[in-house]
C-alpha cells in the first residue's frame, strides 16, 4: 500500500505528480457527474413543482414520487432515432449540441461549491476545480460560448423556425449578457476581487452578504440570469407556441437531450454564481455556519424561483424583451455602477 | 498545479466526456431514414422556404451595439479591481470614458436604434 502511495507521489506525468493527476481527474468527474445528477433532479423538481402549482399530478409513476423519471427519460433518449433532415449543414449540425454542453460544463469549473477541507495525513480537498483570479471574466466569456451552440444549431438546421429562433437567441443572449456583466462589476468593485472564492471570502470576513450592498445589481443579475439560460419568461429562443421549439426544432434523440442538459447545467451555474456573489456563497449570508450546504440551499432557492417564475409570468413579446434590456436594464446598470464607484472612492478609499 | 493547468485538464475531461456520450448515443440509436421523415419540419406550408432568405437588419444593429457595450463592460473590470488604489484619478479617467459612451448611448437611443419595430 505504502509503495503504491510512494509510486503515485513520485511518478511525474507532464511535470505533475501522478497522485495530483488522479485526484484532479476524480474531482473533475465528481463535478461533472454532480452537475448531471443535479440537472436530472432539477428536471424532476421542475415538473413536480409546476404540476403542484397547476393543481395536477406531474410524473409520479417511475419510482417513489416519480424520482426515477429523469433516469428513464435519459435512457430513452439514448435509444431514440436521431433524425437528420435533408439539407442541413452536417458538421455544424453535429457540433452545435456538443458545443452547448461543453460550454455549460466549462462554466462549472470556477464555481466555488464549498470551503477547502483539510484531511489529516492526506492533504487538502478543494471543492472547486480551479480558482482562477479572473473568475468572473472567465464566467462571462465561457457563458457567451453558449450563444454559439444556439446560433450554429439554428443556422445549420435549414429550417425557418430554427433560424428565427437562433437569430432571436443571438440578439437576446448578447443583450442580456451586457446586463449580466454590468451587475457583476459592482460586486468586483466592492470586493476588489475577480476570483469567486475571493468574493465569497470577502463576504465571510465582513459578515455581510453583498445583496445588501448591491441590491440593484442583484435585481439586474436576477433578471439577466433568466434570459441567459433561456428560461421563461425570456424563452423567446424556444417559444414553443410561435416557433415550434426554435433553434432545436430539427433536433431529436440524444442531441436534443444535449441541449436540455446544457440548459439545466447553466441553471445550476447561474444559481451558484448568484449565491456566491450576492448571498455569501458557502460562507453563508452572515458568515454563520459556513459549509457546502449553503451552496445547495442557494441552488434549491434559485431553482424554486426559476420554476415559480415560469409558472407565473407569461412569455414576453420580442420587442418588449429587447426594449426591456436596452432601454431600462442597461441604463439602470450604468447608473448603479457610477453611484457605486463614486461612493467607494469618496467613503471607502484607503 | 496552477489554476490554468487545472482548467485545461478539466476542459480535456469535459470534452472527452461529451465526445463519449455522443459516440455511445450514436451507436445505440436506430437509423431508419425515410424521405418523409427527413423533410424539414413545417407547419402547414408544404414547400420549405430556403433559410438563406432575408432576415431583419435589426439583428445586425444589435450585434454592433453589443460590441460597443460589451467591450465597455470589459474595460470596467480592471478598473473595478483597482478602484480603491486609483481613487479620484481613476474615477476621473473612467468618468470621461463613461461620458463618451453615454453620448453614444443617448445618440443611439435618440435615433431609435434601441426600439424594436
Amino acid at each position: 500500500m505504502s509503495s503504491l502511495v510512494t509510486f503515485f507521489n513520485e511518478t511525474a506525468l507532464f511535470g505533475w505528480p501522478l497522485s495530483n493527476i488522479v485526484y484532479l481527474l476524480v474531482l473533475c468527474l465528481v463535478v461533472i457527474v454532480g452537475g448531471m445528477s443535479g440537472m436530472a433532479l432539477g428536471t424532476w423538481f421542475e415538473r413536480r413543482f409546476i404540476a403542484l402549482i397547476q393543481v395536477r399530478k406531474g410524473p409520479n409513476r417511475v419510482g417513489p414520487l416519480g424520482l426515477f423519471q429523469p433516469l428513464a427519460d435519459g435512457i430513452k433518449t439514448f435509444f431514440k432515432e436521431d433524425i437528420i433532415p435533408v439539407g442541413v449543414d452536417k458538421p455544424l449540425n453535429k457540433l452545435a449540441p456538443a458545443l452547448a454542453l461543453f460550454a455549460a460544463m466549462m462554466a462549472m469549473a470556477v464555481l466555488p461549491f464549498g470551503p477547502d477541507v483539510a484531511i489529516p495525513g492526506w492533504g487538502t480537498l478543494t471543492l472547486y476545480i480551479s480558482d482562477l483570479n479572473v473568475g468572473v471574466l472567465y464566467l462571462l466569456g465561457v457563458g457567451s460560448l453558449h450563444v454559439y451552440g444556439v446560433v450554429l444549431a439554428g443556422w445549420s438546421s435549414n429550417n425557418k423556425y430554427a433560424l428565427l429562433g437562433a437569430l432571436r437567441g443571438a440578439a437576446q443572449l448578447v443583450s442580456y449578457e451586457i446586463v449580466l456583466g454590468m451587475s457583476l462589476v459592482g460586486v468586483v468593485m466592492i470586493t476588489g476581487e475577480m476570483s469567486l472564492k475571493g468574493i465569497v471570502e470577502w463576504q465571510m470576513n465582513h459578515k455581510i452578504p453583498l445583496v445588501l450592498l448591491q441590491p440593484v445589481a442583484f435585481g439586474l443579475y436576477f433578471i439577466a440570469m433568466f434570459a441567459e439560460t433561456n428560461r421563461p419568461p425570456f424563452d423567446l429562443v424556444e417559444a414553443d407556441t410561435e416557433l415550434t421549439g426554435g433553434f432545436h426544432t430539427e433536433y431529436s434523440g440524444f442531441r436534443y437531450a444535449l441541449f436540455m442538459i446544457a440548459e439545466y447545467m447553466a441553471m445550476i451555474t447561474v444559481s451558484v454564481v448568484a449565491t456566491a456573489c450576492f448571498f455569501g456563497g458557502w460562507g453563508g449570508p452572515f458568515g454563520f455556519l459556513p459549509g457546502i450546504w449553503w451552496t445547495f440551499a442557494g441552488i434549491l432557492f434559485f431553482f424554486f424561483m426559476f420554476v415559480w417564475v415560469r409558472a407565473t409570468i407569461p412569455r414576453l413579446r420580442y420587442d418588449q424583451l429587447m426594449r426591456f434590456s436596452w432601454s431600462y436594464l442597461i441604463p439602470i446598470g450604468l447608473v448603479n455602477l457610477a453611484v457605486t464607484a463614486v461612493a467607494i472612492v469618496v467613503f471607502d478609499a484607503k | 498545479m496552477n489554476p490554468t493547468g487545472m482548467l485545461a485538464f478539466y476542459a480535456a475531461v469535459a470534452a472527452g466526456l461529451v465526445l463519449l456520450l455522443v459516440v455511445i448515443a450514436g451507436q445505440l440509436s436506430p437509423r431508419r431514414p425515410s424521405p418523409v421523415k427527413q423533410k424539414s419540419y413545417e407547419c402547414g406550408v408544404s414547400e420549405p422556404q430556403p433559410t438563406e432568405a432575408r432576415w431583419p437588419i435589426r439583428f445586425a444593429l444589435v450585434a454592433m451595439l453589443f460590441l460597443v457595450f460589451d467591450v465597455e463592460g470589459l474595460f470596467f473590470y480592471p478598473w473595478a479591481v483597482q478602484i480603491r488604489e486609483l481613487k479620484f484619478q481613476g474615477l476621473l479617467c473612467m468618468g470621461s470614458f463613461f461620458a463618451v459612451l453615454g453620448v453614444g448611448y443617448i445618440y443611439a437611443r435618440g435615433r431609435g436604434a434601441l426600439k424594436w419595430q
